[in-house]
């Protein structure tokens, strides 16, 4: 594996993981945030609310899962 | 000159290898700490 870096060099390496790896994770962020059983996670209260608003939070998300 | 074969990237063998243990460190960073976010995550809302 370390053979890589005879034939690419470090610096231009490492620049093109972090901002392949940098997209990547941003691309998946939106992808969650666009989907109904994770996109909310911005726009409710935190997980220890309480545990009655969870509650019925994962209830409505399973069923807008389900449409 | 070096007496060693000089590479495509300029590095001598010790050198690659020198870097690739940093490389794999950082790697292996991220990774643990993707693992954490995620096990986090399932906690929160399993995604099975």
């Amino acid at each position: 594996m370390w053979r890589i870096w005879l034939m690419v060099d470090p610096r231009r390496g490492l620049v093109a993981v972090l901002a392949f790896a940098f997209f990547m994770v941003l691309v998946n962020h939106f992808v969650q945030l666009s989907t109904p059983r994770y996109g909310s996670w911005l726009s409710e209260p935190p997980p220890g609310a309480t545990a009655a608003i969870q509650q019925t939070k994962d209830e409505e998300v399973l069923v807008a899962g389900t449409q | 000159m070096s007496d060693e074969k000089r590479s495509a990237s300029g590095l001598t063998s010790r050198e690659a290898k020198e870097f690739h243990k940093y490389f794999m460190q950082g790697t292996l960073g991220f990774v643990a700490l993707t693992l954490v976010a995620h096990i986090l995550i399932w906690m929160w809302r399993p995604w099975f």
